[in-house]
């Protein structure tokens, strides 16, 4: 009963940490894309420096599907022998370790678009500053990357609490 | 190997010759034009010019399209490969004759094609009015009985019944009471139970008729169509013949019109010739002109410019004169790489082109482009099928037209970067090679033929991941590197060294303490023997770095505080200005070394669906359907896993490209070439020798 839970936690971490950045990404990258889609509809020819802005929000959605493939492979649940014993706290605090990547996954890719999104008008008026559009849209995804940065040190420690 | 040298281009030549010239220089399409200051503009209206040239193409595109849909040519798979045709320049302007019968042909064409459309319109007017007679073909109404009865007779589109009628009429006027309906028997295939219609004859006195009309509109009764032209039968008749010969005109119209397909050839080169043409008043604009001479002034890359003086001069009365670009003077910016990097100038190019005081860095961009790009896609199957593809085309078709032999020699480049790292993940198709050899040649679970040069990125993540992390830091590096290559290029050697050093020093400080929380105290016991060579060495590195990393951050640190703030005025402003890089120095390193990630979950996501569609592909266990199915899933599974990957390895390759890479030390704002060319779709000019 306590494995199972354990690992019922230890997926829903996963698959939260993946879908929740998976759908802020999505949302952001569709939000910047519309805004791209006017400006390319002018002068085609800004197609690239709009498309980077628009990459931008996508990377959380990597970031989480990182995440969601170190929490399954850490936890020996995939790769593993399939012979793994938690007890349920264990998995829920696996479950805790993702949460990070999966709220800040989502919201900051959404903030992050919507800078995109407003630095896609920087384009379209001053083609030679985008640059700078890129710059404040890429300061939003520091968070995610602190984000990042936690689960991973968080399920780094956890590997080496519960292998022990 | 980098920016090009623009020269100043001014000519000067003969009113006489001026159309020869911008035949000449359109042509050429090396020079690009710019407003002359000194001398004021040609006399002709330019819009009005403009305005009728484009008529003409409009007329022509217009024909072209109307052909293209009625007769579509048949394209193979790879049209879009063929070169435009060549053609001599006096060949292609000499022929304004030809353009000239090309545009009468395209305006007779579009002639038909509204005459044919007119019929259209004509064919809908008799459809309804053979509609309307329809329901009367079996009836002979009457309309007049006796000078003191009167008849109506009409329609109600639907089914009604006499005691309906009689009781509208006599709810809206109970004072007549004379009042008589008679219902006429339809055929079935003009009436339906429900939805009618009935037609009807109402008698009535003469004196009461307008009301029983008006109350029997109100129940939406409709007259009957006038006799004048005949019994309805006969109308309808009349009608048929006429939407006959409307028929026959429009098949013989657009027979007519198909006759214009052999005149296919000629549309098209009107097309590119007018187009050549729109192109030239454009640029007349921007002349200056005299009584006796007209002036040209732009700018040309170096070479270019020399040959164009060298033939100019040759063929013309014109003078050209060649300077260097002044400093108020706004020259473009032109690069020129090698096979290797060319193909990327694009890359560049769609960021910003190089400033005055940037380097070009398309070249020192390209090695980590391709690397990335490879581990991105990561699929040893995908690489191959994209090298032999663009290989082939490189190979076998001799005159691409220089865009897409670039767009060619990027993915024949990218292509072999994949295949190393897909060889080096292991993946071939995904796990193909496992599938293949556990489902159809029994080999035990668990064997691989093509087994992973380092290790597979799907199952030893953590080890991959260190490995983009460290590939990371060496671009980011790189990059740093060409910060200190452009402070040198512009004469600021002590930037140069202030602006490497200290990074280098304080990142290599704190790489090891970030590492170490990723990395594996112990590599898997199946770890392959190159993946275990590189471990070990990394490793060795690390430990040893470890060892020292406190003394070298703490040094670091100094050089940052020490040297970052040294444009700012004060003892404050200096220290303050280290301790911000400081800081920017930390929180940048770290989310541009993590964003590095993307390598490894980009190159994971190809791997992971590319083994799920080939579990897909053996579900089925019928031993008949087994192959067949395999081999279609195979198919369709790997060729939409290759799109979305393809693209999504060419974004994010771009990416870290722009954000992490340029970010260092690039400025970018360099105005783009726009050489004066025709813009041409069928045709490009012959290169004189």
């Amino acid at each position: 009963m306590g494995n199972g839970l354990a690992i019922f936690f230890i997926i829903l971490g996963a698959v939260l940490a993946a879908g929740l950045s998976g759908m802020g990404s999505a949302r952001g990258t569709s939000l910047v894309g519309q805004a791209a889609a006017g400006v390319v509809s002018e002068d085609p020819s800004k197609f690239g420096k709009v498309l980077i802005l628009q990459v931008l929000p996508a990377t959380q959605g990597l970031y989480g599907l990182l995440i969601a493939i170190l929490t399954l492979s850490f936890s020996g649940v995939m790769g593993g022998n399939g012979n793994v014993h938690y007890e349920w706290y264990q998995g829920l605090a696996f479950f805790a370790a993702d949460l990070p990547m999966a709220v800040v996954g989502y919201f900051s890719a959404i903030h992050q678009a919507k800078a995109a999104a407003a630095g896609v008008g920087i384009v379209a008026k001053k083609p030679n500053e985008s640059g700078k559009a890129i710059t404040f849209a890429a300061l939003v995804e520091t968070y995610a990357i602190l984000a990042l940065l936690i689960s991973v040190l968080s399920l780094s420690a956890l590997q080496g609490m519960f292998a022990a | 190997m980098a920016k090009c040298k623009v020269k100043a281009v001014r000519l000067v030549s003969p009113l006489s010759q001026k159309a020869e010239v911008l035949n000449f220089l359109q042509a050429k399409g090396t020079m690009e034009i710019r407003q002359e200051t000194a001398l004021s503009p040609p006399p002709t209206d330019p819009d009005a010019e403009r305005a009728t040239l484009k008529e003409a193409l409009g007329a022509i595109e217009k024909a072209t399209a109307e052909l293209d849909a009625r007769a579509p040519e048949k394209k193979g798979l790879l049209s879009m490969l063929e070169p435009r045709e060549e053609v001599e320049e006096t060949a292609f302007f000499g022929e304004k004759a030809r353009a000239e019968a090309a545009l009468e042909t395209a305006k007779t064409l579009l002639e038909l094609v509204k005459q044919e459309a007119d019929l259209g319109v004509e064919r809908t007017r008799l459809q309804t009015k053979l509609d309307l007679l329809e329901p009367w073909k079996t009836v002979s109404p009457v309309t007049r009985v006796s000078p003191r009865v009167s008849a109506v007779t009409g329609l109600i589109r639907r089914n009604v019944t006499r005691e309906e009628i009689l009781s509208a009429v006599a709810r809206d006027y109970p004072e007549i009471e004379a009042v008589e309906v008679e219902l006429y028997d339809l055929p079935s295939d003009i009436t339906d139970p429900v939805a009618g219609p009935t037609i009807l004859t109402a008698y009535c006195l003469t004196d009461d008729a307008e009301e029983v009309e008006t109350s029997l509109k109100n129940f939406g009764f409709v007259n009957a169509p006038g006799t004048d032209a005949g019994p309805y039968a006969e109308q309808a008749a009349a009608v048929e013949a006429a939407l006959a010969e409307n028929e026959a005109q429009k098949e013989k119209l657009g027979d007519e019109i198909l006759s214009f397909a052999s005149a296919r050839a000629d549309l098209r080169f009107a097309a590119d010739y007018y187009t050549a043409l729109i192109g030239q008043v454009d640029a007349s604009s921007l002349l200056g002109q005299t009584e006796r001479v007209f002036v040209v002034t732009g700018f040309a890359e170096g070479k270019d410019a020399e040959k164009l003086k060298k033939q100019a001069e040759k063929r013309f009365d014109a003078a050209v004169e060649l300077t260097d670009p002044g400093p108020d003077d706004d020259p473009p910016v032109i690069l020129k790489n090698g096979f290797f990097s060319a193909p990327l100038q694009n890359i560049t190019g769609m960021y910003s082109l190089p400033s005055k005081t940037d380097i070009d860095p398309t070249s020192f961009m390209s090695f980590f482009y391709y690397l990335f790009f490879g581990m991105m896609l990561s699929d040893a199957g995908y690489g191959l099928v994209i090298a032999l593809a663009t290989g082939g085309v490189l190979l076998f078709k001799k005159n691409l037209e220089p865009k897409m032999k670039n767009t060619m020699k990027m993915y024949l480049f990218c292509g072999l970067s994949t295949v190393f790292w897909g060889a080096m993940y292991g993946s071939w198709f995904g796990d193909a090679p496992a599938v293949i050899a556990r489902e159809f040649f029994h080999a035990p679970a668990g064997f691989n033929p093509m087994p992973p040069i380092w290790t597979d990125a799907v199952t030893d993540t953590m080890n991959v991941l260190i490995m983009c992390f460290i590939l990371g830091l060496a671009h980011l590096f790189w990059g740093v590197c060409m910060k200190g290559y452009t402070d040198l290029k512009n004469g600021r050697k002590l930037d140069a060294v202030f602006d490497t050093i200290p990074t280098f020093v304080t990142v290599i400080g704190i790489a090891p303490i970030f590492f170490g929380l990723f990395v594996q105290d112990h590599i898997p016991e199946n770890y392959p023997a190159l993946g275990r060579f590189l471990y070990n060495i990394f490793m060795a590195v690390h430990t040893s770095l470890s060892q020292v990393n406190m003394y070298i951050l703490i040094a670091g640190l100094a050089l940052v505080i020490c040297t970052a703030g040294r444009h700012s005025k004060g003892i404050v402003g200096k220290v303050g200005g280290g301790l911000y890089e400081v800081y920017s120095l930390f929180s940048g390193y770290l989310g541009d070394v993590l964003s590095y990630a993307r390598l490894l979950a980009l190159g994971m996501a190809t791997g992971v669906i590319g083994q799920v569609m080939n579990m897909l592909g053996t579900l089925p266990k019928n031993p008949v359907i087994k192959i067949p199915a395999f081999i279609l899933v195979f198919i369709a599974g790997h060729v939409a896993n290759l799109a979305i990957n393809l693209i999504g390895a060419y974004v994010h390759t771009n990416r870290l490209q722009y954000v992490e890479f340029f970010s260092k030390f690039y400025e970018g704002g360099g105005r783009a070439f726009v050489p004066f060319e025709a813009t041409t779709k069928y045709y490009r000019f012959k290169e004189e020798q």
